[in-house]
Formats: structure tokens, C-alpha cells, sequence
């Protein structure tokens, strides 16, 4: 039993990371628009984040480094500090949306004026990163933000078109800017680098040790975010046959619960709520504590949930801080949804500079030993470089051709 | 040196203050034209495309979610504040053609899309004033996919 709790930290990460609020919404409107033809950008992102995810994992139990630390070596201290304002801003923005999105969900379940739970939203995450132990964090955000599965069965439900599906797994020769920013845009919401923050960082916390627990990452990377990635086809495929053939252009959170519901009535809707708002409350605490993470283990400072508030006050305070200042954004009244699909393309600045130290460690038998990488993961790694610089330098000017999506 | 002793002086007294207020005139500029033509450039045939294709969205998914609580599979604390937020999308969409400055050439066809957004609105309010009334929610569902098919052929006549 404990061994099957043990994938919780991987399921967390992938749920948090690959289906948080701009996620859904952003992969519901991939499917509304394209129907299945953007498929192959999430597979290349599921593979992606499946490879750094285990690298990072793999660097971290064998070097007791999580990757903050390692890119701060790497890079030196100039990147290093690129990186992290890079990675801070990205990070409060979604935490901002992600606490925001909590307030959201429960005021579209309950009809309740969304500006009077934001406050409370945020009240609730920081008392339950204050009081819950970092497993039972994992293990109650993780599962119950499997709700989300509800989507697979609902694709299922519909019938999906097996061959228009298969036709998806190749990309294709798109004159259309809306596709390639959405195609950029899938690529970069899966390889967001607050998962690996987060992932390594939660490896040294449970204190993985080499190589006893290499299979463990390994199994955590590929189960959690193959999960992870399993949730992104099936909105994908609920978007393409609920909404595509009636021309509706997702916008809202609403909507994703809506494909739900259109599949498998109340229960479906029910259960995507649930699903959504342990998810979007998960991709919270992840990028809340990656935050402090990444910026204590920057100064050297003690870091881990699992020290005590007074065992790590700075660490602490950083947490706190994050959340305050993402209650300030999500107070002036932005939309949350906008907010994290900025910050998605906002974080392919730090992708590059978050990536590369962890391929370069990886590789260097100096710090790994014997669990160096092999031939095929570098030659992976360094494909999937060649896919960052690229998603990096199109980013931005997709984003702005294309009024972020909206044509 | 003499080069880069000239490239790297110190300014004149005054020259950096002169420097910032033309900085500062010129983005006050530059502001003030950018508003003068937001306010005043003509509305183009792919902006009524673009709102006429968001109409046609707004009300699909309205048809949608009625359609939910005709066939009692929906919640109505869901229903009401899912057609709020798609009302104000058509409000939205109402608005802006409204306070758009429109050439002749498209004038008849932005009324058009006024009125299609107007209604889709007003059917989204009655939908969220009742929103676990099975019978009124067909009645809205047929409404609202009307609204829909004609919001699309406006966007294709475009």
C-alpha cells in the first residue's frame, strides 16, 4: 500500500502541472477550435516533461540537490539570478490565477459572488500548507484531483473519432497563427519549469535515496505525468466532440465543466468540479512552494515542508509572502484564466535556462556515477532542447499576432 | 579618446531635463493619439467577423447548457452562474460594436450583430433567472441555437 502511495508525488506534480486552471481551459480551446489535430503537441510535451522530469529526479536523490541548486552551479550566479526572477514572476502569476481558480470553481458550483471567496480561498491554502504534512499534501491533492479522470470517461462516453485522433498524432501544415500559438503554447503549459522545481525539490524532501529509489522517480515521472498527459487528450477529445462541431470558442473555466456535464449529466459535472478544484488547489501549493523553493535554495537558505516553520522561518515566510502577493493580483480583479495563460507563455523565458543545467548534470558521470545518462537520454535531451529554444523564440510573438489566441 | 571622451561627456546643464520633458511630451504623445484612435478608428470587417464568431459562440454554448437543464442533467447553481457569465460575454460583445465607430459599408450588418447579441443576452438573463425549469429551458435552447445559426451566417457573409 505504502509503495502505491509513494507515485503521489509524481501525480501531484503532473496534476498540478499539467492540468492547472489555464490548462484546462487553454487544452478545452485547443479542442473546440482544432478538434483533434493538436494531439502530437501534448504527446511531445507529455515525453518531454516525462524525460527532464526523471533526469531531475534521478539528479536530485543521486546529488541530494534539488534543480534550483544545480542551475545556480551550472550557470553561475548571473543566469542563476535570470532564472530566478524569471521563474518568481511566473511563478506568482500562477499562483495568483491557480488561487484564484479555487475561488472560482466554488463559486460556479455554488453560485457565490466570486470576488467575496478570493480572500477566503487563499485563507484555506495557506492554512492547509501550514498544517498538512508534505505526504498528506501529495497524497489528498494528488488523488482527489484524479477527479479529472471523469474527462477520459466522458471522451470514452462520446465515441471518440479513433481516426481523426490517430491523424492528430502528426502535425500539420497549418498556414494558421491561432494553431501554431496554441501548438506553442500546449508544448510550453507541459513543460512548465515549476514541475521540476517542485518534483525535485519534493524527491529531496522524501529523501530518495540512490539507487534504491531511482525506480521509484522513475516510475513517479512516467505514471504521474503520463497521467497527466492522459487528462490533456481526454479535454482535448471532449472539447472536439462537444464544442468543435458547434463553433464554441472556449473562454471560461465554466466551459470545461460544461464538456463534463454534456458527456455524463450532474455526476460528470459533479465529479469535474471535484477533480478541478483539487487539481487547480494542488497546482497552487506547487507553485507556491516552488517558489520558496527555488528562491531559498538560491540564498542557501534551510528549506522543506518537512522542517519545522522555525527550522526553516525564511523559507516559511517566503511561502507566506507568495501567497500574499498573489492575493494582491487576483484582488485588483484580473481574470484568473488570462493571468496563467500570460504566465504560460511567460515561462519559456526561464525553460531554457531551467532545462540545460539539469541535461548537463545529468550527463556528467563526475556528479552521477553509474547513473549517469545513457546515449538515448542525451540524444532525447538534446531534441528536446532543440524543441525549447524553438517554443521559446516563438512564443512571444505568437502571443502577440494572435491577441493570445483569440484570433 | 577624443571620440569616446565626446561620446561619454557629461551633458549640458539642462540637457538631461530637456531630454526627459521631451521624453515625457512625446509619450504623452503618443498616448494621446493611440486613445484618438482607438476611439475613432472605423470598425474593419474582420473585427465584426471576429465579435460576429464570438455571438455565435456565446449563444451555442448557451443552447448547450439549456439543453442541460431541459434534460434535467445539470445543477442550477451551475446553470445560473454559467449563463451570468455568457450573458456578460454577449453584453460585452453588444457594447463594443455599439460604441464602435462604423463605416457605411458595414453599418447594417453591425446593427445585426447588436441586435444578435442583445438577444443572446436577454435569453441567458431568463435562463438564469430559471435555471431548473425543464419545459422554459427548451424553449431557450431552440432561442438560443437560432440566434446561433444566424450570428454564424453573419460571420460568413463577412
Amino acid at each position: 500500500m505504502t509503495k502505491y502511495l509513494q507515485i503521489a508525488l509524481g501525480v501531484l506534480s503532473a496534476i498540478g502541472g499539467f492540468v492547472d486552471i489555464g490548462d484546462i481551459v487553454f487544452t478545452t480551446s485547443a479542442g473546440a477550435l482544432f478538434g483533434y489535430q493538436l494531439i502530437w503537441a501534448v504527446v511531445l510535451s507529455v515525453v518531454g516533461i516525462v524525460v527532464f522530469a526523471e533526469m531531475s529526479g534521478r539528479v536530485a536523490t543521486v546529488t541530494k540537490r534539488p534543480v534550483f541548486s544545480v542551475v545556480r552551479q551550472r550557470m553561475g550566479f548571473g543566469l542563476g539570478l535570470v532564472t530566478l526572477i524569471g521563474s518568481q514572476i511566473v511563478n506568482v502569476l500562477t499562483l495568483a490565477a491557480e488561487a484564484g481558480g479555487v475561488a472560482l470553481v466554488i463559486s460556479l458550483l455554488f453560485n457565490v459572488s466570486y470576488p467575496a471567496l478570493v480572500a477566503p480561498a487563499f485563507l484555506c491554502l495557506a492554512l492547509v500548507i501550514w498544517i498538512t504534512p508534505f505526504n498528506w499534501i501529495e497524497r489528498i491533492f494528488g488523488y482527489l484531483g484524479l477527479g479529472l479522470l471523469v474527462f477520459l470517461v466522458g471522451a470514452v462516453h462520446l465515441h471518440p473519432n479513433l481516426d481523426h485522433a490517430a491523424a492528430g498524432l502528426v502535425p500539420h501544415l497549418h498556414s494558421s497563427a491561432t494553431y501554431l500559438y496554441f501548438a506553442v503554447g500546449l508544448v510550453a503549459a507541459g513543460l512548465m519549469p515549476y514541475e521540476v522545481y517542485f518534483y525535485s525539490s519534493g524527491a529531496v524532501e522524501e529523501g530518495w535515496k540512490a539507487p534504491g529509489d531511482l525506480k521509484l522517480n522513475r516510475i513517479n515521472a512516467i505514471l504521474g505525468f503520463g497521467l497527466g498527459g492522459i487528462l490533456s487528450l481526454s479535454l482535448i477529445a471532449v472539447a472536439a466532440q462537444v464544442f468543435h462541431p458547434i463553433g464554441v470558442q472556449p473562454e471560461f473555466l465554466g466551459t470545461s465543466m460544461l464538456g463534463a456535464q454534456a458527456s455524463l449529466g450532474t455526476a460528470g459535472l459533479i465529479l469535474a468540479s471535484v477533480g478541478i478544484l483539487f487539481a487547480v488547489s494542488g497546482a497552487a501549493i506547487d507553485t507556491c512552494f516552488s517558489g520558496a523553493y527555488t528562491l531559498a535554495q538560491f540564498l542557501g537558505w534551510e528549506w522543506g515542508k518537512y522542517r519545522h516553520p522555525q527550522g526553516a522561518p525564511r523559507f516559511t515566510i517566503t511561502w507566506m509572502v507568495l501567497l500574499g502577493l498573489g492575493l494582491v493580483i487576483v484582488s485588483t480583479g484580473v481574470d484568473p484564466v488570462i493571468v496563467t495563460e500570460y504566465a504560460v507563455i511567460g515561462s519559456v523565458v526561464a525553460l531554457p535556462l531551467t532545462y540545460l543545467p539539469v541535461l548537463l548534470i545529468a550527463s556528467d558521470p563526475t556528479y552521477m556515477g553509474t547513473h549517469v545518462n545513457g546515449r538515448f537520454a542525451k540524444a532525447v535531451g538534446w531534441f528536446y532542447m532543440g524543441v525549447i529554444a524553438i517554443v521559446a523564440v516563438a512564443a512571444l510573438p505568437l502571443l502577440i499576432i494572435t491577441n493570445a489566441g483569440s484570433g | 579618446m577624443t571620440v569616446m571622451g565626446e561620446r561619454f561627456s557629461a551633458p549640458e546643464p539642462g540637457y538631461l531635463g530637456f531630454a526627459l520633458m521631451s521624453r515625457r511630451n512625446w509619450l504623452f504623445a503618443s498616448a494621446a493619439c493611440l486613445l484618438l484612435l482607438a476611439g475613432c478608428e472605423p470598425l474593419t470587417s474582420d473585427e465584426l467577423q471576429h465579435e460576429a464568431g464570438s455571438i455565435h459562440s456565446t449563444a451555442a454554448e448557451g443552447a448547450l447548457l439549456a439543453d442541460g437543464v431541459a434534460r434535467q442533467r445539470s445543477l442550477s447553481s451551475f446553470v445560473r452562474a454559467h449563463a451570468k457569465e455568457l450573458a456578460d460575454a454577449a453584453d460585452t460583445s453588444a457594447r463594443k460594436l455599439h460604441d464602435a465607430s462604423v463605416p457605411g459599408s458595414l453599418r447594417q450588418r453591425t446593427s445585426k450583430a447588436i441586435d444578435l447579441a442583445t438577444r443572446t443576452s436577454t435569453v441567458l438573463g431568463d435562463l438564469e433567472l430559471s435555471p431548473s425549469d425543464p419545459q422554459q429551458a427548451a424553449g431557450f435552447e431552440s432561442k438560443l441555437k437560432r440566434l446561433a445559426a444566424a450570428a454564424e451566417r453573419l460571420e460568413s457573409s463577412l
